[in-house]
């Protein structure tokens, strides 16, 4: 049996153990969830450890038929662009556990939700099937829906909890109609990924297929990831969320429309991809410019954070918009990285939450006197969000940044802009506001982290980010040689080396110069024949 | 230099370009290579390192007090108060940028969560509530209404 198995089992087969614990019994729900957390992330370093970056295809692969009339099967692998997504996932996930200490009503439930989130997350990337993509997806998502309507905070919960269940309802119907639509019309009679791609590469879809089923695809998954202007769900959701809740959705299940371009839409219509890239390439400044300058505006830190998470994914999508093996790359690092800012962020504002019963930032304050390592871990999240090198972003944003720059130099000119200097100002501001300055007398009892247990969920994410920032090439060696395999029928043709911009080698002068490789000279080049819709 | 003493070059060249950059010879060579790469950049670039640090010792090794106003008078301050760069960076880039962000936050409050958003919300709920008014239970009613819908048909296949 796969290790992907029981890394998604743990957490499944835990849910189900926990309906049979009595409600009382609150240390051992815990320690359930947090056992069945800890074992699915131990099992996921072990295979990203073991992942052998230099073998082509799947590894780790299960396959069982289930309805084979339908061509329906449970088929789970990794190659180098989930097996990093599934380890950040189950990292996040142990981490989300440990943190759900502030819990205190309904504990079972609230567990159980969280367990059956984990599994539906790490199946959702495991899955090489497209049934059972969306059909994880689809159980992380409602126990979402579920934990911020009951267990969430705020006055505008149920607001919040009304407008992320439509939102991401829209973007999911999108989504299925997209893959149905794909489904029927690759004709293959079979949702299984590996062989939808080998057919479609034998059978390409005609074009007016393709521009009708990407833009489906595209806008679907966009409104799950939160692209602009469909991102107004997130900041008042992750605002009302239970601290665990944000920390999954935000760090690891956004990721699933992410994924579901690089690895659906791209390969298997490549066409399209040419077509609507350009178009994503602006609607991600939208993402960079907007979601920076709305975040500079809030006052609750949550809903900052929360702006700052729409901004984040601007860069994913640029990445992806580059359509070349650095920029796609770089947009993958970008979302393991993002994944653990984004769970480390959640996790901290969750505990001040839990010690002050606020996030206004001018209610706060002075409180790295009071919270010297949760303020420290807090700035480091901060300095991670800014782009700081050292930390996984850096490695991730500069990827996207080289490799943008050979599609779209005005576009990567302005995201640096936006990434640098808005990023910059509401996240230092927001730093000032909570952390420095004199402490309101209502927060003198304030108390910081008390032992390792109750810091080990953050100093692991921070110990991910400053690994893979300090040795980024643990997941690019691994990624680089996938995203070449599976998305090269939708890759730009690659760039003949320049060894005068890094490499050792001296440039040789009289060698024949590389060719533009900007979209408008491979189209005159004929690299990119633009189809006749229709 | 510390970012090229850790080989950060070589962490991303294979990135970069199609194919992988040289192994390095050995750390003197590491050291060396910007040299002879591009001899201009990297000599220029060392040779300031080295004007700051022997002008530093010269001004500063003996000083009781900060010499330079008294040498440079209004350059001096200048320099002290790093060429005012925090006072115009906070005029033009922070101002423009604060102005931006009122703008856009602004039509994320009112166009998008409200308008867009919340009118939506709003025209559902009140078609909603239009509706339940016609769903009273009461068969005179739905019978009236079903004679009307009749009505209409025939008379647009009719007339």
């Amino acid at each position: 049996m796969s290790p992907l198995t029981y890394i998604l089992g743990w957490p499944l087969g835990a849910a189900i153990v926990l309906l049979l614990v009595p409600r009382t019994f609150r240390p051992v729900i815990r320690g359930i969830a947090i056992l069945a957390t800890l074992m699915a992330a131990v099992l996921a370093v072990k295979m990203f450890l073991r992942f052998d970056a230099a073998a082509a295809g799947y590894q780790f692969e299960q396959q069982v038929a289930w309805v084979r009339s339908l061509g329906l099967s449970y088929h789970v692998g990794v190659d180098g662009i989930n097996v990093g997504l599934v380890l950040m996932g189950a990292l996040v996930a142990f981490a989300a556990a440990c943190v759900s200490w502030e819990i205190r009503e309904r504990e079972k439930e609230f567990y159980l939700l969280l367990l059956v989130m984990t599994g539906g997350i790490l199946g959702a990337f495991a899955a090489l099937d497209l049934f059972c993509f969306y059909f994880f997806h689809e159980l992380a998502l409602v126990p979402t829906f579920i934990m911020i309507g009951v267990w969430g905070r705020g006055e505008q919960k149920d607001y919040a909890t009304f407008q992320i269940t439509l939102y991401l309802s829209l973007g999911a119907l999108l989504a299925l109609v997209g893959l149905i639509a794909l489904y029927v019309q690759a004709g293959a009679g079979t949702f299984d990924i590996p062989q939808l791609a080998a057919h479609l590469r034998a059978h390409p879809l005609s074009p007016g297929a393709q521009g009708f089923i990407f833009p489906l695809l595209l806008f679907g998954f966009g409104i799950l990831v939160s692209l602009w202007p469909f991102h107004t769900w997130a900041p008042p959701g992750y605002s009302a969320a239970p601290s665990a809740t944000a920390m999954l959705h935000a760090g690891v299940l956004k990721k699933f429309g992410l994924y579901g371009l690089i690895r659906i839409a791209l390969p298997l219509l490549p066409d399209a991809a040419r077509d609507w890239m350009p178009i994503l390439a602006w609607l991600c400044l939208g993402n960079l410019f907007y979601g920076g300058w709305v975040a500079m505006r809030q006052k609750d830190f949550n809903r900052l954070v929360g702006y700052s998470s729409v901004a984040h994914m601007g860069f994913v999508f640029l990445g992806i918009a580059a359509l070349n093996l650095v920029g796609i790359t770089g947009a993958v690092l970008v979302m393991i990285a993002h994944g653990f800012l984004a769970a480390l962020t959640f996790g901290l504002s969750g505990y001040l939450y839990q010690q002050t019963g606020t996030l206004e930032i001018a209610r706060l304050g002075g409180l790295l006197r009071r919270l010297p390592f949760i303020g420290a871990a807090l700035m480091m999240a901060a300095f991670a969000g800014c782009g700081l090198p050292g930390f996984a972003n850096f490695a991730g944003e500069i990827t996207v940044f080289f490799g943008a720059w050979q599609s779209y130099r005005l576009v990567t000119i302005l995201a640096c802009w936006g990434a640098l200097v808005i990023g910059a100002v509401y996240m230092l501001r927001a730093i000032r506001g909570l952390l420095h300055g004199p402490l309101p007398e209502a927060w003198a009892g304030v108390a910081d982290a008390p032992h390792l247990w109750r810091k080990a969920p953050f100093l692991l994410l921070l110990a991910s980010l400053l690994i893979f920032g300090c040795y980024p090439r643990l997941l690019t060696d691994k990624i680089k040689p996938a995203v070449s395999e599976k998305v090269a029928p939708a890759l730009a043709p690659e760039i003949p080396a320049r060894p005068g911009i890094l490499a050792r080698p001296a440039p040789d002068r009289d060698a024949p110069q590389p060719p533009d490789a900007s979209p408008a000279a491979l189209r005159r080049a004929g690299a990119f024949p633009r189809n006749s819709r229709g | 230099m510390a970012g090229g003493l850790l080989g950060w070059e070589r962490l991303y060249a294979r990135q970069l370009c199609a194919a992988p950059a040289a192994a390095p010879a050995s750390f003197l060579g590491d050291l060396v290579a910007p040299f002879l790469h591009a001899p201009v950049a990297a000599g220029s670039g060392l040779l300031a390192v080295l004007i700051g640090l022997a002008a530093a010792y010269g001004l500063y090794a003996r000083a009781a007090q900060d010499p330079l106003p008294g040498m440079l008078g209004a350059l001096g301050r200048a320099m002290r108060n790093r060429f005012y760069f925090d006072e115009l960076y906070q005029a033009t880039v922070i101002r423009g940028h604060d102005f931006l962000a009122r703008v856009a936050d602004g039509f994320d409050r009112w166009i998008l969560a409200g308008v867009a958003v919340r009118g939506t919300h709003g025209t559902t709920e009140l078609a909603g509530r239009a509706l339940r008014l016609l769903q009273t239970g009461n068969l005179q009613t739905y019978a009236l209404l079903f004679a009307l819908g009749v009505g209409l048909i025939l008379y647009l296949v009719l007339f």
